[in-house]
This record gives C-alpha cells, structure tokens and sequence, in this order.
C-alpha cells in the first residue's frame, strides 16, 4: 500500500476554537458544492457556514443571543448541534440538526426550504442522537442515518422525498449484513439519558453515494452505491441495491467511522478514529472516563470502490495541531470530511476545531 | 347550586364510535374558532385537523394520507403525529401544537403551511415527550405554548416564542405552588418508562389563553385542579377555580373574558384506575367561571341528552365562536357536540 502524496494546502479557523466569523468550534461534517464551495456544520457554534473555495465566509445561518454569540435554538434556520449535511445537484443545502431530531433544507443563498423530521422511533422520526449522516441520492432521494432511541434501536437509514415525505427504510440493529450498531449491547438508552444525550451505540453515521457507479441496474431499486459508515461495527457497508449483497469495509483497518466521501471514480474516503488499539482499553488515568487517543489515532482512509484500501490521507504536522492527544471523548474529533466537486484531489479534513484542505495525489 | 343560563343542545358532529371520513371524528381533543365561527379540530388519532362549518359540514383538512387513502401520521410540513393542541390567532392563523412531532406548526387561513418551530428535549424552545398541548396568543405576536413531562422529569412550563418561533422565556416548573404545575402527582424520575412515548401524566399546564380584557395568560394546571393567570411576563397573578373545577383540560374565553374550562369526569381517585365510574352531576366536564373565577354555569351529562360517551371516550376540548359567542363547541368521545347558552 503505497498510499497518496498528501500535502497541505491551507487550513481554515483557529486552533483553540471560537464563535467569531473566521474560527469554528467542532465542525463535525463537511460538504463541497458543484461552485467548488465548502459548506460546514459548525456542530459546537450551532450553524451552518458557507466557505468560497479560498475559505472566505459567504453566509452563516443558525441561532444568536442578544450578544451575538452562536446558541442552539429550535425554530426555523436554528439549529441544535448539527452532525453532518450534504448538498443536492442543485447545491441546495441538506443539514441533520441532529439535537433536534430534524432535516433543515436549504437554498444555495442560506434561505430556508423546507423542514421534517422529530423524535422518535416511527416512519419520518429519528431516534435520540438525531440524525447522524444524509446524502442525495442519483434520484435526489434524501438518505438519513437514523440513531438509537429511547425505546431502543432505531439504527436504519431513512430515505424521504426532497420534500420530506417519508418514502422507505433499510437497515437494522445487530452485526450482520445490513445492520448497523450492532457491537455494544443495545440497552434502553435515552431512559437514563434522555433525547439527544444518551450514549447510545452509534449505528449508521456518514454516508456516502456514488451516482457515476458503474452497476447501475434497473434491477437495483438503490442504483448507486450507497456507502454507510457503521459507526459501532468498525466498517463501512457499500449498498448495492436490495439483490447484491452488501460489501463490508474496512476490516481491521478502520475503527468508529462516521462521515465518508467518494470520487467519481469510486475511491471511498472515510473519517473515524482508525486502528487505535485497544481501543476501549486506553484511559488517561487522569481523566477519568475520558478516552485517550494516540496522535496517530485519526487520519482519513481510502479503499477502493470494492474495499481495498489504498492509503490513508493525513499529515503528523496538522495532527500535532490536534487537540486529541487527551481526548475530550469520542465527539471532540475531526469526523468532518469532503471531496471538492470540482477538484477531487481537493480533500477537506476537520481536525478538532481546524478544516484542512490537502491536496491527495495519486 | 348554580342558577345559570340556559343550556341547549343543539347537534352532535360525527359518530359515537368515530371514523376517518371527511367530518368523522377519532379523539377531537382540541378546537378552536376563526374569526367567521369556523370550527378547527385537532383531530388527534386521525393526526389531521379538520376545519368544519359551525353546522358540522367538512370544508378541508391538513394532515398525511397514507398508502391507503386513510389519514397517516408524518414528520414533514403539513404532517402530525398524535396531537391536542390547536389555536387560531387574532388574523385567522392556524397553530397546531404537533404533539408527538415535539414542535409547533403555523398555517395561514387557508391553510398553506407557514412555519414550524420546537423540537423534543427539556431545553429552552424544547418540549416534554408528550409534545406541546395549549396554545395561546398575544397582540404583540407572541407565541405561548404549554409543555409537557420529559423522561428526564418535569418541563411542566409555559414557553413563549416570538412571531417567528424564536424562544423568548418559560415560567412554571413541576410543583404545586403557585405559578408552578402539575405537582399533584409526585414527580417520579422519568415519566414513558411504563407507559411508553406520550405518555400524559403528569399533566399540566394545558390549556392556555390570552383575555381579551385584562390581557393575563390563563393557564389550566390539570393536575392541581386550578387556572392559574400569570402576566405577560409569566409572574404568577392568581389561581381561580379552586374547589369549582377539576382536572381541567382545553380552556377558552368569550369576549368578556368568561373562561369555559374542559374537564375529566372522573373522581381523582379513581381517574385511569378500572371502570370509570358512572357519570353524575357533581362529575361535570365543562364550567364556566367568570374572569374572577366566580362559577357561572356549568355542561355536565344532564345537558348532554345521552350524547355523553362515559365508555372512557375524553372531554377535553372546548371552543367557543368568535362569530356567535352563545354557541359552545365541546368533545364528548368521538363527537363534538354543539350547545346554545341562553345567557
């Protein structure tokens, strides 16, 4: 595995995280547009940010105190801890607002569109820790990764209209094929924890959809490749439509992963914290209850389209930026990850409370 | 023994044992009027609202349709899922308080969808498992929602939003002081445990409404058997209803601030446990108090003429038209039953 040359093209926001109009404070998930744009949930601030593709902010949405620092909110265009977001062929703007347990859709301009989704384990609802993951599929269907519920497990991936009606689900809970979250006991989360705090095992989280993949069938109700990054099951599953059986990712390579991204040409990226070893087992005794995560820890890996993998993307230079090496649990990491549209050899990668944009030569 | 007006029944709306069909009722537990005497139902179980003349003629409904024609729950603009809560503004707008959805919608007076705001939790612009119930406005545009238990415990609080759906305050909290609600019941640690999502208990506050008068917030406190007035600001005023009124649920006022308030029927101490008890005169489930909670007359199931449905069908919602204050729309079961009070 000789992997890409990676090198470091810029990196946007501060160190030590902030609310101002030029830092981020946890930007968990990352998109690029068709315009060569970056946006960026700004999971910690409670926004939405939109980045030209020099990093220059074109618009911010999301709720403000009286004294214009970023809170969470509940109404429309306010946001409570959003964990991933996606863009559709017209670059219009999908958010999970995940505390909220709802899908925001937005124009290109920031302006609002439409909104679905709550709490809750029926058709159309999302369980405690919100919707974790959405991408657009070749239809423009919406995919969103579901996470576990007070009830138990909700751990499927929810498909909806561009308009919010909810259309089918797949997935389940366990570790077979198909299902997600599946390595930790599944309890009755969310009973002690309550919406939105519960630590529940985290089932499908990014995902990912290759619209120019090579299989596309009629016989496929899910024409494109549909990978899903199974948090708790250490893999990631490429969905194939309902009659291939689905590829499994990443074995002994990846571990926690939570956003994927994929060229054209079928590489698939994915972010996590990768083969930290062992990985429940390493506590600063310090810190009690607090992980403590090797340098090395996170980087990005990339497989081929069919799981083999290819190198990894990540420099010891921005993982010395990181604020990891004590780690403040598992959400305080650089899950944030896209492939510019325009340029694939563009990756922007979420290092604690920075972005890198690397350029990955192959 | 009250000496009141008249009371006079004049219809019932829809079939005893319910139905989905365009002016069929399953569980209408909240109404409110328009301004032209229109009459909008929460249709609860049917997860639609319903807009009907003040004759019981169907004109339109909100809500989703599922694969097989019939009404469906649903999480997108346009769709609820199991709620009580409905309010018209002084403008005609539509509010549905979006139960098991956690959140609030807004609808103009034709109904096309304007906003929604509010989602599950026991954070500021957030609500209880069971999702918002009462809904009330003022003439600044502010949005009051009452808020349920959470599992974590008590929202048990009255939220005020902007004309956007912005959080602006909350006031109350779980207890039996004054200004707080619903501190009947112990508060246990996490209320859904047994009883699963939605799970109503401990309730209050429900209803709300704002006077036309004094403009005080009227909140019923459900569990404690009161109405409690709070002002604007949510500073506890008053409670009135005490020893007159119980378990009061949808509350709504008449131009002279009267205040109609919706009851259970049932004896607290045996409210949910067993058969529920016959229904007799001193189990009354609609009083009308005066604005300084002087008890005016009251709809009990003697003026029901056997439309009272005591089979464990709810009584809790009430609406008086904006159009024709002496009519009074009430829920008995799956109905809706029309009275004429002859003040």
């Amino acid at each position: 595995m000789d992997g890409p040359r990676v090198s470091l093209l810029a990196s946007w926001g501060v160190i030590e995280g902030g609310h101002g109009a030029s830092a981020f404070r946890n930007p968990s998930a990352l998109a690029a547009d068709h315009e060569g744009n970056l946006l960026v949930a700004d999971t910690g601030n409670h926004r939405i940010v939109k980045l030209d593709p020099d990093g220059r902010r074109l618009w911010a949405v999301g709720a403000e105190d009286s004294a214009g620092r970023p809170r969470r909110g509940t109404a429309q265009s306010e946001f409570d801890s959003p964990q991933a977001i996606t863009v559709d062929f017209e670059d219009n703007v999908y958010v999970a607002d995940s505390g909220n347990c709802r899908i925001q859709k937005f124009s290109p301009e920031g302006d609002l569109l439409t909104l679905f989704g709550s709490w809750g384990n029926a058709p159309g609802q999302f369980g405690g820790d919100g919707p974790l993951g959405i991408a657009v599929d070749e239809q423009g269907r919406v995919l969103v990764s579901d996470s576990h519920t007070a009830d138990g497990g909700n751990h499927r991936v929810q498909m909806f209209t561009p308009n919010g009606d909810y259309l089918e689900h797949f997935g389940s809970y366990g570790t077979g094929p198909r299902q997600f979250g599946g390595a930790a006991p599944i309890r009755q989360y969310g009973f002690d924890h309550g919406p939105g705090i519960g630590p529940g095992p985290i089932g499908p989280a990014g995902i990912a959809v290759n619209i120019q993949a090579g299989h596309l069938a009629e016989e496929h109700l899910r024409g494109g490749t549909v990978y899903v990054a199974d948090c708790d099951n250490d893999r990631v599953i490429g969905f194939r439509g309902r009659t291939v059986p689905p590829l499994h990712i990443g074995a002994g390579e990846i571990f926690r992963p939570r956003q994927v991204a994929v060229e054209g040409n079928g590489r698939v990226y994915v972010s996590g914290v990768h083969m930290h070893e062992p990985p429940m087992a390493v506590h600063d005794l310090n810190r009690p209850g607090k992980w403590r995560l090797e340098a090395e820890a996170r980087w990005v890996s990339v497989f081929s389209a069919y799981g083999t993998p290819l190198g990894r993307v990540g420099l010891t230079e921005t993982h010395d930026l990181m604020r990891h090496r004590y780690g403040a649990g598992l959400h305080a990491h650089g899950y944030g990850l896209a492939l510019n549209r325009l340029d694939e050899s563009i990756v922007y990668v979420q290092g604690d409370h920075l972005i890198f944009s690397y350029r990955v030569e192959w | 023994m009250v000496t009141g007006p008249g009371i006079e029944l004049l219809s019932a709306f829809g079939p005893k044992q319910g139905g989905h069909l365009p002016g069929q009722f399953h569980n209408p537990e909240g109404l409110a009027s328009d301004s032209r005497g229109r009459i909008l139902v929460a249709d609860e179980t049917n997860h639609r609202v319903q807009r009907i003349s003040p004759d019981g003629e169907p004109l339109w409904s909100l809500g989703a349709v599922g694969a097989d024609g019939r009404p469906s729950h649903g999480t997108a603009p346009g769709q609820f899922f199991m709620f009580r809560g409905i309010g018209v503004d002084a403008d005609d707008n539509l509010f549905v308080g979006d139960s098991w959805n956690n959140r609030v919608q807004k609808f103009d007076s034709v109904g096309s969808f304007r906003m929604m705001f509010g989602s599950c939790g026991n954070k500021p612009g957030q609500f209880g498992g069971a999702g918002p119930n009462g809904l009330a406005f003022d003439a600044d545009g502010h949005i009051y929602v009452s808020d349920t238990h959470t599992y974590l415990g008590g929202n048990n609080r009255v939220q005020k939003f902007d004309h956007r759906g912005r959080f602006v305050a909350a006031f109350g909290g779980h207890g039996e002081e004054p200004g707080r609600f619903a501190g009947r019941s112990p508060l246990r640690g996490r209320y859904g445990h047994e009883i699963g999502r939605g799970a109503t208990s401990p309730e209050g506050p429900y209803g709300l409404a704002v006077g036309p008068i004094s403009g005080h917030l009227y909140a019923s406190d459900t569990e404690n058997n009161r109405i409690q007035v709070f002002d604007l600001q949510g500073n506890f005023l008053r409670s009135i209803g005490g020893g007159a009124v119980f378990q009061p649920r949808q509350i709504c006022l008449d131009s002279r601030e009267n205040i109609y308030a919706a009851g259970f029927h049932c004896p607290p101490d045996v409210a949910g446990i067993g058969p529920v008890v016959p229904v007799g005169p001193q189990h009354r489930f609609l009083w009308i108090l005066s604005k300084d909670g002087d008890l005016l007359a009251t709809i009990t199931a003697d003026e029901a003429d056997g439309m009272f449905d005591h089979a464990g069908g709810r009584h809790h919602a009430v609406a008086v038209s904006r159009s024709d204050e002496g009519l009074v729309f009430i829920q008995a079961g799956h109905r809706i039953l029309k009275f004429r009070v002859h003040w």
